[in-house]
């Protein structure tokens, strides 16, 4: 469970406390992931560096596409690894 | 530093105003007097978001919030349709190649599956000092936050004509996917041989840039092969293609040769229903057997009623594109088609669908007191058909400019097909089925 999803659940049950640190990142990766799923359903992607490596070819062209090419090429490295390790499931340490 | 402060006042009670606890809020808002007896139950323990409008930023938004919060936000999603049926592949029923039905989803799976509340109703009024919303059917909703996703509407005022009796059933729009759409296909199939169909399109911003020049295509391929000596006329208020315009217009001169013809510059001023004739401003009228007027747009009818409608002579929504919140209005977001869009940014079913996931992260931080996502980052992708096998796109990246507090495209980014392809009509469909479980399963 998130530490999102653990403070939801206490907010939930009443029970307040000392803020939790509640890193950005995280959430920075499922928002930039949600933009994907617009066209993907997001457990048709799997493995992080498989996804991440292929969005990477997108990127340069070397894997073939129709729209992938031109939509990879608007986010930086940095962002595309959020994206894939949000998508599979695998948030980076 | 105050986090998440706002989730755990509601839930333990802590009192102010409407957003007390669910007994405590009974009894206050009861001996206060203004809240009439059918107000929607009690004040709930959860934070409650009211989202006005299903369409696809509406329910995009209500899904994702009930999914990032773990269900922990009660969502109410006030939308009078008993089914949503996608503009995105409408065109093709025009072309007699797809049925409305297939286009016709329900809103059960947002019920069911995510906890949703639908109420099938219609918003009327919003207060956002009492920050609560008053239905058509008498009901009053109170909220934390307040998603306005309206769509647009027509600027019928600008167009005398078409205030007749009779004249908006006649001269149709077919521009919010419905009872239109298969009314105009059925004046196409009662159009004769050698018949003209105009098609008119607004001023930019209007909803969907490439739909109207698709649906010329989409027309044109059905005349075509059903009734050759016909002929489409296009009336683009523009001084020329708003989308794709070197493809389409490639298409019209290599597969429609004749049968088509482009008038940039051409905008209707008024019309006469019953002749079906088009006045325009600088050229003379045109009469056509079937007349298909997309009329000017603005924001939907509740956004202009409450003040949330403030640019662009009052037609769109000024929004703050970390949060959507509206620029005039407190704890009320705007998204979709009725924002004063961002440069370059479409008025898309996809672009609303990506709205809709960003206002519900925005929202749901400012729940919990948190700070919004400094960098909202986003694409659009936009398929449209040239004939009934084939199809083009555009696509887009766009990411929020601080310096200039708005969504920009990302240079270098995005781009346009090569050439039409089946295969891009089969993504396409790929593409619609997708983007509908997103928005609604």
């Amino acid at each position: 469970m998130s530490a999102r999803a653990t403070w939801l659940l206490l907010a939930g049950l009443g029970i307040s406390g000392p803020a939790l640190a509640q890193p950005l990142d995280p959430l920075q990766g499922r928002n930039w992931a949600a933009g994907c799923t617009g066209c993907h359903a997001s457990d048709w992607l799997s493995g992080r560096e498989a996804l991440f490596a292929t969005l990477l070819d997108f990127k340069s062209g070397h894997r073939p596409a129709t729209v992938m090419q031109q939509l990879s090429r608007g986010y930086d490295d940095e962002q595309l690894r959020a994206i894939a390790d949000h998508l599979s499931g695998r948030p980076a340490p | 530093m105050m986090p998440r402060r706002r989730f755990l006042q509601a839930g333990v009670g802590v009192s102010v105003g409407a957003r007390a606890a669910a007994s405590a809020a009974t009894i206050a808002v009861a001996a206060a007097g203004w809240l009439p007896a059918r107000t929607w139950a009690a004040r709930p323990a959860a934070p409650r978001v009211v989202v006005i409008g299903g369409g696809f930023g509406g329910a995009t938004a209500a899904k994702y919030l009930r999914q990032w919060s773990q269900q922990r936000v009660e969502v109410i999603l006030v939308e009078p349709s008993a089914h949503f049926v996608s503009c995105p592949l409408s065109n093709l029923v025009l072309a007699g190649v797809q049925d409305l039905s297939g286009l016709t989803l329900g809103y059960d799976e947002l019920v069911r599956r995510h906890g949703v509340t639908w109420l099938r109703d219609r918003a009327t009024r919003i207060d956002p000092e009492q920050r609560r919303v008053l239905l058509a059917g008498g009901t009053e909703l109170s909220y934390d936050r307040l998603i306005v996703a309206p769509g647009v509407d027509f600027v019928w005022s600008e167009l005398p004509g078409m205030s007749r009796p009779g004249a908006q059933e006649s001269v149709l729009h077919a521009w919010k996917a419905g009872a239109q759409t298969t009314a105009l296909r059925r004046q196409l199939e009662a159009m004769p041989d050698g018949g003209v169909y105009a098609i008119s399109i607004p001023p930019l911003p209007y909803r969907c840039p490439p739909g109207p020049y698709e649906r010329a295509c989409l027309v044109a391929d059905y005349l075509r092969q059903s009734k050759p000596r016909s002929k489409v006329l296009i009336l683009d208020a523009n001084e020329d293609v708003t989308s794709k315009p070197a493809l389409f217009k490639q298409v019209w001169a290599k597969r429609y040769p004749g049968l088509i013809e482009y008038r940039p510059g051409h905008r209707v001023v008024d019309v006469d229903a019953a002749q079906r004739t088009a006045k325009l401003d600088f050229h003379e009228d045109v009469t056509a057997d079937v007349l298909n007027l997309i009329p000017p747009m603005r924001a939907g009818d509740i956004a202009l009623g409450c003040g949330l409608a403030t640019t662009a002579d009052r037609r769109w929504c000024e929004v703050d594109f970390l949060s959507f919140e509206s620029r005039a209005v407190e704890r009320v977001h705007v998204l979709g088609d009725a924002l004063q869009a961002a440069p370059a940014m479409p008025k898309s079913a996809h672009m609303a669908n990506q709205h809709g996931k960003a206002c519900a992260a925005a929202v749901l931080a400012l729940l919990d007191g948190q700070s919004v996502n400094p960098l909202p980052l986003y694409n659009n992708s936009c398929y449209s058909f040239v004939d009934a096998q084939e199809a083009i796109h555009v696509a887009s990246v766009h990411r929020y400019e601080a310096n200039r507090r708005t969504m920009l495209t990302v240079p270098g980014s995005g781009g346009l097909s090569p050439a039409p392809s089946a295969l891009e009509a089969r993504h396409a469909w790929s593409w619609a089925r997708q983007i509908w479980a997103d928005t609604l399963a």
